[in-house]
């Protein structure tokens, strides 16, 4: 008997004594500036991980913590959420057969040893949505992926994510319906309507009844608002994959969307473009920026993102438009998109302003591990 | 005798110098070259003029009078007559018109595909869309290629970007480089590119040849001039000769002087003397023709292709290729070397490959837009990478940034940012600004015309709203030689605030 209160006993010890290590902080990271909840530059940046999470954010460091150290000008600043790409994508993200495929899953086309991955975290980005193509009316649900995790590896998030749907030409095919925009619209509707009375565990049916998050390629004005009537009947308010004629339909289309997707905007973007986002965001629609990665370059979310502020979108919604906006779209704004309390330890320590083109990415770190270093960024005491 | 007393000059009267002498200076303040300039002025106050050499002038005031910059520094006055409208750059930064040294910005048809071409002459002085697309961007003058897909095409030009001008008016240079293209289109094999450089090669040859047949028809014409001269003298002093015993067997006809060959009063004309067939240069004497018969020798047909092909050779217009795979760029290399060439590569996509070879052989490059994906082609761009200006930097070769043939449709170049993206330890802001406005004109032979803030030179001027690298920084206002022709739009959350500055405008 008192050999197994002993070994209770030390049971007990062992669990309370592993209780206590995860809740002690890991690491500190500390610049001039960070990238606040509102998207603008605050000063006297201390960010502390706590295993994979961020503990706290401000305030002093514990004596013993080991701390990174980087120049007064750098800027920590949440990882960048892409939240439309097809990077690391094994193969098409389309199902041709048919042009409606709500089972489908982008992330069974998630190739995590894809070399582009590295090259997205070291510009930055640290988690992306990848999305099944605009080729299908509804294509399935998009996985949300880290560029790396834990032990180096990339990762998948969410499995699950939001549901994409699309009014692109690029539906209309010859070998199979549809055919034309009236027949894509007329099946899309039937559709929807089908499943928001079939089975409950139907991914279409559980997008609907949850009023989760649909995302809507809608490459003409008439397709925001076409999105918009579309989806209205079950309560729902899309969020539109659209750039170019923002300039008409911003204001028509303000509070019947959830939010708009505007990009790639490069170096080369033409004027509409280029002022897309600030157009939404004026309208009083919330605005995130996509790079397409990999179809722009590694930089593009960053370029799209300070062309846009040339343009007409504030600066603050710009560094937002790359960070928080796109992961509250994909539904993770409580694990990553901001330096937060509880958060996801994913951050990028930049040499400035994340919106000045100007600035390098000294330091990349994921689930609390520093992932990613540039050559001549400090060094921990 | 005048009720007033004996009148008197004006002038002559000190009560009517004290009068008149605060108008005359009022009149006569300001420059010499406000008094010489004619036309329009606007004065923008209280802005930081970004000099080129990195010189600043916090709060500074630049003047413009025609289409002129007049004065520039701090408190610059003008004169009352000039009466100029006043613009506040409070908080504002002032800089040059950008000058983009690689654009397709109003470019239409395509040249003619010959070396004799000239851009300008394909460009649209109406192309107001894309000039606005420039002026958002702070562009005021672009270099534009005479572009085709493969070979020559043409004499490049560099325009200011003036809506509504003569071309005569906004054309700055437009014989100062001939470009070529190898594989523009980015769709020829190796054998296919090889061939291109082979035949840009045997272009170069064929000038020579050309050249050299000229020169050896001017030295024939030169000799056989010479020689029809001495025979006509010597048949002249034969006949000259002849003329008293023909006279005599005439019956003493009267002599009037002239020789066998010339006209006879009443009688027929004068058959001149008899001439053989031209000769060819180089040309053996025909079958049954005398060796020693005179032949004027037949002038080869002119060529203009060939002669801008020449001014290459002579080093009077650089030559511009427009090529990015490295193979491709060594190839040029080859040609540039052994004609002499002074070298420009455009594009440049894998020009860091061989950066030490055009170090070498004193070649500048112009590079175009940084890689627009991550996914790989094994086409032109194949080696395209982002830090493409520093590796080339870094090996010593001169490099410049221009927009290129970014393809669709038109785009704004952004070239602050392009220029923003270069700035490293190495190139500080105010060497990637200098990249971009004073160093692109120098480069591109238009230093007095452009790319300066400075007085006498015309006045292509930007209003900033920050730094032109920071973040958020929008073009305000631009002028092109004195005019203004671009106003950024209103924004909606910004119109109170523009109210309030423009209330101390003095604008209509």
């Amino acid at each position: 008997m008192n050999r197994l209160v002993l070994r209770a006993l030390i049971c007990i010890v062992a669990v309370a004594a592993a209780v206590i290590a995860a809740d002690k902080p890991t690491l500190a990271i500390r610049a001039g500036n960070w990238l606040n909840e509102k998207g603008e530059l605050a000063d006297k940046a201390l960010v502390i991980f706590t295993g994979e999470k961020i503990s706290q954010v401000g305030g002093d460091a514990p004596a013993d913590l080991a701390i990174h150290e980087y120049p007064a000008s750098a800027v920590i600043s949440p990882g960048l959420v892409d939240c439309m790409t097809s990077l690391g994508s094994l193969g098409d993200l389309t199902e041709r057969k048919s042009a409606i495929e709500p089972t489908a899953r982008a992330k069974d086309a998630f190739d995590r040893f894809h070399s582009h991955l590295r090259r997205a975290m070291q510009a930055g980005v640290t988690t992306f949505a990848l999305c099944p193509e605009e080729s299908n009316l509804i294509g399935g649900s998009i996985a949300v992926c880290q560029t790396t995790g834990p032990r180096g590896q990339p990762r998948l998030l969410v499995e699950r994510g939001p549901m994409m749907l699309s009014l692109s030409p690029a539906v209309y095919r010859e070998d199979r319906e549809p055919t034309s925009r009236s027949g894509a619209v007329g099946m899309l509707r039937e559709a929807l309507a089908k499943a928001a009375t079939g089975p409950k565990e139907a991914p279409l049916t559980a997008a609907i009844t949850a009023k989760g998050r649909f995302f809507v390629s809608s490459p003409a004005a008439a397709d925001v608002l076409t999105a918009a009537q579309l989806l209205a009947p079950y309560k729902i308010s899309p969020i539109v994959v659209h750039s170019e004629e923002a300039r008409v339909v911003a204001a028509d289309s303000a509070g019947s969307l959830t939010g708009a997707v505007v990009g790639p905007i490069d170096l080369c973007a033409s004027p509409r473009m280029a002022e897309a986002a600030g157009r939404f965001e004026r309208a009083g629609t919330r605005v995130a920026i996509s790079g397409r990665l990999p179809f722009s370059s590694e930089q593009g979310l960053r370029i799209g993102a300070a062309v846009a502020a040339r343009n007409g979108l504030k600066k603050q919604a710009a560094r937002l438009a790359i960070t928080q906006t796109p992961a509250e779209f994909l539904g993770v704004s409580d694990r990553v998109g901001a330096i937060k309390k509880d958060l996801l330890a994913d951050v990028v320590v930049f040499s400035g302003d994340p919106l000045d083109l100007r600035s390098r990415v000294l330091a990349v770190y994921v689930a609390g591990e520093r992932v990613y270093v540039a050559g001549d960024a400090a060094e921990s005491k | 005798m005048s009720l007033f007393g004996k009148p008197r000059p004006v002038f002559s009267c000190p009560h009517s110098l004290v009068l008149f002498a605060p108008l005359l200076l009022i009149l006569s303040s300001g420059t010499a070259a406000q008094a010489q300039m004619g036309g329009k002025a606007t004065l923008i106050e209280n802005g930081t003029i970004l000099l080129d050499g990195g010189r600043t002038i916090e709060k500074g005031d630049v003047l413009i009078m025609g289409t002129q910059i007049a004065n520039l520094g701090e408190k610059v006055e003008a004169s009352m007559m000039a009466m100029p409208k006043k613009i506040s750059a409070k908080g504002k930064y002032i800089t040059a018109g950008l000058v983009d040294v690689w654009s397709t910005i109003g470019m239409r048809s395509g040249p003619s595909g010959r070396a004799s071409g000239n851009a300008k002459d394909n460009f649209d002085r109406y192309a107001d869309d894309e000039m606005m697309a420039a002026w958002a961007s702070g562009v005021t003058v672009v270099y534009v290629p005479a572009r085709v897909a493969n070979g020559f095409g043409g004499t490049g030009a560099v325009i200011r970007l003036k809506p509504n001008a003569n071309l005569e008016d906004i054309v700055l240079s437009e014989n100062a480089v001939l470009s070529a293209t190898i594989d523009g289109a980015g769709n020829q094999g190796p054998l296919a590119r090889l061939r291109l450089a082979r035949e840009l090669r045997k272009a170069f040859a064929d000038a020579k040849e050309y050249r050299k047949a000229r020169e050896d028809y001017e030295e024939e014409l030169k000799e056989y001039e010479k020689k029809l001269a001495e025979k006509v003298k010597k048949d002249a002093e034969a006949a000259a000769k002849d003329a008293p015993a023909k006279d005599a067997k005439d019956g003493g006809a009267k002599r009037d002087g002239k020789g066998p060959g010339d006209r006879k009063e009443g009688g027929k004309p004068a058959e001149p003397p008899k001439q053989a067939e031209p000769q060819k240069p180089g040309e053996p004497p025909k079958e049954g023709e005398k060796k020693d018969e005179l032949k004027k020798p037949i002038e080869p047909p002119k060529d203009r292709n060939f002669d801008a092909l020449l001014k290459v050779l002579d080093g009077e217009l650089r030559l511009r290729v427009e090529a990015n795979r490295p193979e491709d760029i060594a190839n040029i290399l080859e040609v540039a070397a052994e004609f002499n060439i002074a070298l420009t590569i455009e594009g440049g996509a894998g020009a860091h490959v061989v950066a030490d070879d055009l170090k070498a052989r004193d070649v500048v490059v112009v590079l175009g837009p940084p890689p627009r994906t991550m996914i790989f082609s094994a086409g032109p761009q194949r080696f395209s990478t982002e830090d493409a200006f520093a590796r080339l930097r870094a090996a010593g070769v001169p490099v410049y940034l221009g927009t290129g043939i970014p393809g669709g449709e038109w785009t704004s170049p952004n070239l602050a940012l392009r220029a923003s993206m270069c700035v490293d330890d190495e190139l500080t802001s105010a060497k990637a600004l200098d990249l971009i406005t004073a160093d692109a004109a120098r480069f591109l032979g238009v230093e007095k015309k452009a790319g300066r803030l400075a007085a006498g030179v015309p006045a292509d001027v930007v209003i900033w709203s920050d730094h032109p690298f920071a973040p958020g920084a929008r073009v305000e206002r631009v002028f092109v030689a004195g005019e203004e022709v671009y106003k950024a739009p209103k924004f909606g959350g910004e119109k109170k605030k523009e109210k309030d500055e423009e209330a101390g405008e003095g604008e209509e």
